[in-house]
């Protein structure tokens, strides 16, 4: 009966204190932003946001106007018999499955 | 209607079709040569000598030459012909390439049958053998289809070896890889049921090998292209004319240094499948149609350690127009 008594003394006691503990430490630190920061041995691993430029070129206008077509025209023709449309069917078909 | 073009760094390739059964091709030589007359009467002079040859007049008073005129009169001057493109894009070394590259494709490419005819074209995969910032895919693709739509067209970019593959696999079902040796560099494509699986490029190609002989023999670069493309050489023999000598030498190099970039790059790459039969290995481009290339690629692949198995190396049933056919027949489907 003793013993029971003082287990429940002490727990009583431990709760008390807990929660006097933990009422005095927020007073102390109110309500300031803490920022964990990391120890020599535990290094804290930030988390980064990683801000990117976008280094695409900018193509700007082309122009040709100053150039005057004097000769001849360009390219060489030829013309072949080949049908295609075998390969396009074949291959528009093992597409539209994909 | 739709038309394929391949946007190479020595030639550019448009393809089309007239009629069902025919494919109507538009070669022309990607190169400049600019002459800057210093008189009135030079400026009347050069002029009349340059009848018959494609030029245009720039608004400072100087003629620039186009195409294989350009390489012509470039030889003539013991010089080196110009190039709008460098390695697979557009060049950063020359100040006029972007103007002449737009003006040469606009001229090649034409007008579009309709507003918003399909047009597809060949750009080249990032290498695998140069870290260099200037190597920069995106900004040339967007040039391209930005004067593309200004003359009317819809058009989208298609990787190089992927074009080549559509071209070449049919028979296969669209399975096997491609290899498009341009000027400037070698595209790869890896293919499964018409899917890229894995695409790269190197920066090593026909003209590394001109440079290299151009260096070895005191020639310009131009002098040994002429030579190359017009002499009887056959790759790892000996020839007579040392400009021939050097330039069947370093194709051997070449291809020596490709295959080893191809094992290096493929084996243990992560996307590759497992391969159940032996694929067949494709190859084209002006780079490839040297005389002993195929045989000599054949025999270099095995013993380099290609790492996937290999049924046969064929090369395609037209080497210089099979990627612009590869773009049009994507140009069909897209």
């Amino acid at each position: 009966m003793i013993f029971s008594t003082n287990i429940l003394l002490y727990a009583t006691a431990f709760i008390l204190g807990f929660i006097i503990g933990k009422m005095n430490g927020k007073q102390n630190i109110g309500d300031q932003h803490v920022d964990p920061q990391g120890s020599f041995f535990k290094p804290q691993i930030r988390k980064r946001k990683n801000v990117e430029i976008d280094e695409k070129k900018f193509v700007t206008e082309i122009s040709t106007n100053s150039l005057e077509k004097k000769g001849n025209d360009l390219g060489t023709k030829t013309i072949i018999n080949d049908d295609v449309s075998s390969s396009v069917s074949k291959l528009a078909l093992l597409k539209k499955n994909k | 209607m739709a038309k394929g073009l391949d946007v190479g760094t020595s030639f550019i390739i448009l393809a089309s079709e007239s009629e069902k059964g025919k494919v109507i091709y538009k070669d022309f030589r990607d190169a400049f040569y600019v002459i800057k007359p210093a008189t009135p009467i030079a400026t009347k002079m050069i002029e009349k000598g340059l009848t018959g040859k494609v030029f245009v007049k720039d608004a400072d008073g100087s003629f620039i030459i186009l195409g294989k005129d350009a390489i012509e009169k470039a030889v003539e001057r013991n010089d080196s012909a110009k190039r709008p493109m460098h390695k697979g894009v557009v060049s950063s070394k020359e100040k006029d390439a972007r103007r002449i590259l737009t003006y040469i494709l606009k001229e090649v490419s034409g007008t579009p049958a309709e507003q918003g005819e399909k047009l597809v074209f060949c750009v080249p995969a990032q290498p695998v053998d140069q870290e260099d910032d200037d190597f920069d895919v995106g900004y040339h693709e967007d040039v391209i289809v930005k004067l593309l739509t200004e003359v009317g067209y819809s058009a989208r970019a298609i990787n190089e070896a992927e074009a080549l593959c559509y071209s070449e696999l049919e028979k296969d079902d669209y399975t096997g890889v491609a290899l498009s040796w341009g000027a400037g560099m070698v595209n790869v494509c890896v293919m499964l049921n018409g899917e890229p699986v894995v695409t790269f490029s190197t920066t090593k190609s026909g003209d590394w090998v001109d440079r290299m002989a151009a260096v070895a023999t005191g020639e310009s670069d131009s002098i040994v292209q002429a030579e190359k493309e017009q002499g009887d050489f056959t790759i790892g023999q000996p020839n007579d004319n040392q400009v021939l000598a050097a330039v069947a030498s370093y194709y051997d190099r070449l291809i020596d240094y490709t295959t080893k970039q191809l094992a290096s790059s493929m084996d243990g790459h992560k996307s590759l499948p497992k391969f159940k039969d032996p694929l067949p290995v494709v190859v084209a481009g002006g780079t490839s149609k040297a005389k002993g290339f195929v045989d000599l690629f054949a025999k270099k692949l095995e013993e380099n350690g290609f790492p996937l198995p290999v049924k046969e190396v064929r090369h395609a049933a037209d080497p210089l127009h099979a990627v612009a056919r590869g773009c049009l027949i994507a140009a069909q489907i897209m």
